[in-house]
């Protein structure tokens, strides 16, 4: 029997070519989508769950109660784990660690730019099992000169060499001795970044803080709970530790390591939101290739009408034949599924840089994968077999049989599914052109400085000991206009405190500023214009002992402090008071999702990390060339990194380029696939009525007449789905910008764009079967009869 | 074996109903040869598709071996037609996408016989209508004779104990209406019930008894 409804399954495949190519086609490209997006939400979704303990890992973070707002950051004091693991119940280890910035290291004559520099707590092994290659795993960092390496940054200093016990040089300055190699990092971590792992008290030689004192927030730390503890109880216990020690408004809590990847640290979603929208769209994809295959397979019921009423008088009952359209259905989707396993692998290098690394090399042996896989086209042939199995299979066997099938069953019902197909296209259409639209204003935007023409150099923390001869050399260049030295790049928040005092001060009001170190030349060299008072002078440096340090605040930190007339007052930046000499207008030095926040600039030379240099955008190359030369010339031995600065702005907003370029395959493919149905509902609409269309024309209907009665429903359609289309495109997109404080505008061409787009691929596809139809020569139709 | 009581067939088209067969009674003993005559329109087809349970009566009662098969579910009907009949065309209605031997093998599978019964069955069958050669060909590669032969085949290779042919010969060249004819009268001989619609009176002459029809109702049981 099975083989029987197998045969007749594939001699109907192989027999109507276009059909089967459509359904196939369709659901492999949907079901090859929804493999992709199961592969990426299955990454995102396993962070850090390779850990053998990872149940009882956490990663604390403090609230902090300003006069703005609370802020969540998981920037905590330094001793705090140790103060953690000693005093409480129920906590087994802790470990701080922190990323280390960029930083040159040195073996024989290999000197590299590291990026991927950490540094952490010897307890950091105990409580995360990456896997160690090399080493004893207990005494990895418990010799301060230890260095613990990847696999890729072993086999790049030491190629075939064994690397342990090798002496390598840190900053030029310093001797490290290699103790481990560990794998490199999964995909599916927290820890990403990291490559290389020093002791933690290398902060005092690296950022020169030893992070030794309560109230000096930075590194995190990581919990690891006793076997058994009661999470919620230990968070209860040490919700007040920071208080306790001298840290006003700010409480503790931990979040679990698996959440971290997942949710933000105020609870709201993070990340999650996106993987359900992108699970939505796999879901949505599947959709519109299941509705082909239910539409075409209806729109075709005549063609196997014949055969059902012929198996019903051989007495097949009503279940033999839905089993056996179900069974084809599944054995169609089966078919898909082979080429979609094989398209995702295709497909994979793209998502891979879609996501911005590589979550998967090889999908055939991922074996949970393809199970997935394999119960995701079952389910997509069962549930689009659902229909036309039990619309097939009730055909009335002496109606059939006489030829009485009434032409139009069922049509309504196919036009409901290609309403809701154009729908869903029209909406991921809006959703990409509101998302681009935003990417695009916010890289127009004003940002109150000018991003174009400016060059980041990173010093490292050797370099920036000879920051004046270096600069005095950039300076020197034909296309180099001036440079200034910043602590923070206009890119993201830095250092920001609460504990400023002003004249005039409110008792309660700690506004959290954030505090950006630099020289006198800055808002010339960004320029950036004054809202009030003057730009820097050099006299306005601290620890300039001939006269007041000077500070320059923006806009929104003059409104948060309550200050009237501000310049001349006097500001307490904790360890030295000083003067407001300006208000800086306010400029964006955070991505454009986030308001402005209060900031104050002052002068000073510690924490310096880069050199930003203003070119001459006409002579880029000139200007990067020399800029070059000049560093090898003052750190000969010390590698080069600059970025522009207009770029760095570009990354920043990588995440949400990402999800704009999902979103805008999600639309191209969900476009596609029911264009393909498209194509196959005409042509049997071509079929069907092609003697109806032979006789109009015997009757006078010109070609015109007849292709725009193929296209009138289409057309209407198309036109419906944008009702359903827009509301819910506006709804969700409203939602998604939401996200934003600078926000481009939604307006009403986007929508009728989106619906024009749609109909004038829809015409397209159908306009050419209508022609071929409209053209043929009636007498073949009629005679066919 | 069978017996129809004021069985009354109508379509309810609007405000006009369509009478197709009004007040037929009828009684069919088994073992006999039995031809539906009539003009166009007079309902022999729907008659013979109220016999053959692939069409149910508006109104009346339908008894098939003491069974009530106007009462029935659809599955015991089914169970029913698969057990007892077996259904010839006028226009052969073959499966065009099976072969001549899967055609045939089709009521088999619905009758879950094994597959080296079935295969037998077949064979059994290919060989009693001399079509061996065929076996293997689509219904398209043969003659309208040999695919009424084929259809016939089909119709008996489960060994029903009824036979309906519904204008056996109504597309088939006169010789090869007669072959199919001689089949009838060769399986009825053996003991088949046959009940045939047909126009031609020399066909017609094959049978025991000649039910005219006109009109819907029976107007003369020869």
């Amino acid at each position: 029997m099975i083989r029987n409804y197998f045969k007749i399954a594939i001699r109907n495949l192989t027999k109507y070519r276009i059909y089967s190519f459509i359904n196939i086609a369709g659901l492999s490209v949907g079901i090859a989508c929804a493999i992709l997006i199961a592969l990426l939400v299955r990454t995102e979704m396993s962070y850090d769950r390779f850990h053998a303990d990872h149940g009882r890992i956490y990663r604390a973070f403090q609230r902090q109660e300003h006069s703005g707002g609370n802020l969540f950051t998981d920037n905590l004091p330094g001793p705090l784990a140790a103060h953690l693991k000693e005093k409480y119940t129920g906590i087994e280890e802790t470990a701080r660690f922190i990323y280390g910035g960029n930083r040159a290291l040195k073996y024989g004559d290999r000197v590299f730019n590291e990026t991927g520099i950490c540094m952490a707590d010897q307890s950091f092994f105990d409580i995360f099992s990456f896997e160690l290659k090399r080493g004893e795993r207990s005494s990895l960092l418990s010799d301060p000169n230890s260095i613990v390496i990847t696999e890729s940054v072993a086999e790049k200093y030491f190629g075939d060499e064994d690397p342990i016990g090798k002496v390598m040089t840190l900053e030029n300055l310093f001797d490290v001795t290699v103790t481990g190699v560990m794998e490199d990092m999964p995909p599916n971590t927290g820890f990403s970044r990291l490559e290389i792992m020093l002791p933690f008290k290398w902060t005092r030689e690296l950022y020169g803080n030893p992070f030794d004192r309560w109230g000096n927030n930075w590194p995190r730390t990581y919990v690891k709970l006793a076997d058994g503890a009661d999470p919620s109880a230990v968070a209860s216990q040490i919700s007040n530790v920071l208080v306790e020690n001298g840290q006003p408004r700010s409480f503790l809590s931990l979040q679990p390591l698996k959440d971290a990847n997942l949710y933000l640290l105020n609870g709201e979603k993070g990340l999650i939101m996106a993987l359900g929208v992108f699970a939505a769209i796999g879901v949505f994809i599947l959709l519109i290739a299941g509705m082909n295959f239910v539409n075409l397979a209806t729109a075709r019921a005549q063609k196997r009408a014949r055969e059902v009423g012929l198996r019903k008088v051989c007495g097949a009952a009503k279940r033999d034949l839905v089993l056996q359209f179900f069974g084809e259905s599944v054995l169609i989707s089966m078919i898909a599924l082979a080429g979609a396993v094989v398209l995702a692998q295709i497909l994979l290098p793209v998502l891979n840089s879609l996501v911005g690394r590589r979550i998967a090399t090889d999908i055939f042996s991922d074996a949970p994968l393809m199970t997935a896989s394999f119960a995701i086209a079952l389910v997509t042939g069962l549930l689009s077999g659902i229909y036309p199995a039990v619309y097939l299979a009730s055909f009335h066997p002496a109606r059939v049989l006489k030829g009485v099938l009434s032409a139009g069953g069922g049509s309504r019902f196919r036009n409901a599914l290609v309403v809701t197909q154009f729908a869903i296209s029209i909406a991921l259409i809006i959703g990409t052109t509101v998302i681009l639209r935003q990417m695009d204003y916010m890289q127009r935007k004003d940002l109150g400085y000018d991003p174009n023409g400016l060059v980041n150099v990173y010093l490292t923390a050797d370099a920036g000991r000879r920051l004046d001869a270096l600069r005095e050399e950039i300076d020197r260049g034909p296309a180099v206009l001036g440079s200034t030295a910043v602590s923070t790049l206009p890119l993201s928040s830095g250092n920001s405190s609460s504990g400023y005092d002003w004249e005039g001060r409110e008792e309660s009001n700690h506004p959290l500023i954030n505090r950006v170190v630099t020289d006198h030349r800055y808002m010339e060299i960004m320029g950036m214009e004054m809202a009030a008072g003057r730009a820097f002078l050099e006299s306005d440096a601290i620890g300039d002992s001939l006269s007041t340090p000077g500070f320059i605040l923006n806009e929104t930190a003059i409104r948060q402090m309550g200050l009237e007339n501000p310049v001349g007052k006097w500001f307490d930046a904790r360890i030295v008071r000083g003067t407001i000499v300006g208000v800086v207008k306010d400029f964006n030095f955070e991505t454009l999702a986030d308001e402005v926040e209060p900031l104050m600039l002052c002068i000073a030379r510690r924490g310096i990390s880069y050199l930003v240099v203003r070119i001459d955008t006409e002579r880029t190359g000139d200007a990067l060339a020399h800029i070059e030369s000049a560093w090898n010339q003052v750190n000969p031995g010390l590698p080069f990194v600059s970025t522009f600065m207009d770029s760095d702005i570009e990354r920043l907003y990588g995440q949400d380029m990402r999800f704009a370029k999902i979103f805008g395959y999600a639309a191209v493919l969900a476009v596609f696939i029911a264009c393909l149905g498209l194509f196959g509902l005409v042509s049997y609409m071509a079929e069907r009525r092609g003697r109806e269309m032979s006789i109009r024309k015997v009757l006078g209907a010109p070609v015109s007449g007849i292709v725009l009665l193929f296209t009138r429903d289409i057309a209407r359609s198309v036109l419906y789905a944008n009702l359903i289309a827009w509301p819910a495109g506006w709804f969700f997109m409203n939602k998604w910008l939401s996200n934003y404080a600078y926000k481009a505008e939604i307006d009403a061409s986007i929508f009728v764009l989106a619906g024009l787009a749609a109909l004038a691929i829809a015409l397209l596809t159908v306009t050419f079967q209508a022609l071929r139809t409209a053209r043929a020569n009636p007498v073949d139709a009629i005679r066919n009869e | 074996m069978i017996k129809l009581r004021n069985i009354t067939k109508f379509y309810d088209a609007g405000a006009v109903k369509t009478y197709v067969l009004r007040n037929i009674d009828l009684d069919v003993a088994e073992g006999e040869f039995i031809t539906i005559m009539g003009p166009s329109g007079a309902g022999k087809t729907t008659l013979l598709n109220i016999i053959g349970m692939l069409d149910m009566p508006t109104e009346g009662e339908y008894l098939f071996f003491d069974e009530k098969v106007h009462s029935l579910n659809d599955r015991k009907r089914s169970a029913l037609y698969k057990q007892y009949f077996g259904y010839v065309f006028q226009s052969f209605h073959l499966i065009d996408e099976l072969t001549v031997y899967e055609n045939l093998e089709t009521p088999l599978l619905y009758k879950k016989i094994k597959g080296a019964e079935r295969k037998s069955m077949v064979c059994d069958i290919l060989d009693r209508f001399q079509i061996v050669g065929k076996k293997d060909l689509f219904p398209s590669q043969l003659s309208g004779g040999q695919q009424q032969l084929v259809g016939v085949a089909r119709a008996i290779i489960s060994n029903p104990k009824l036979i309906l042919a519904d204008e056996p010969t109504g597309n088939l060249h006169s010789e090869q209406g007669e072959e199919i004819m001689r089949l009838f009268k060769k399986l009825n001989a053996e003991g088949t019930t046959i009940i045939q619609v047909t126009h031609s009176e020399k066909n017609a002459s094959c049978g025991d008894r000649i039910v005219r029809l006109r009109d819907g109702w029976i107007e003369k049981l020869q």
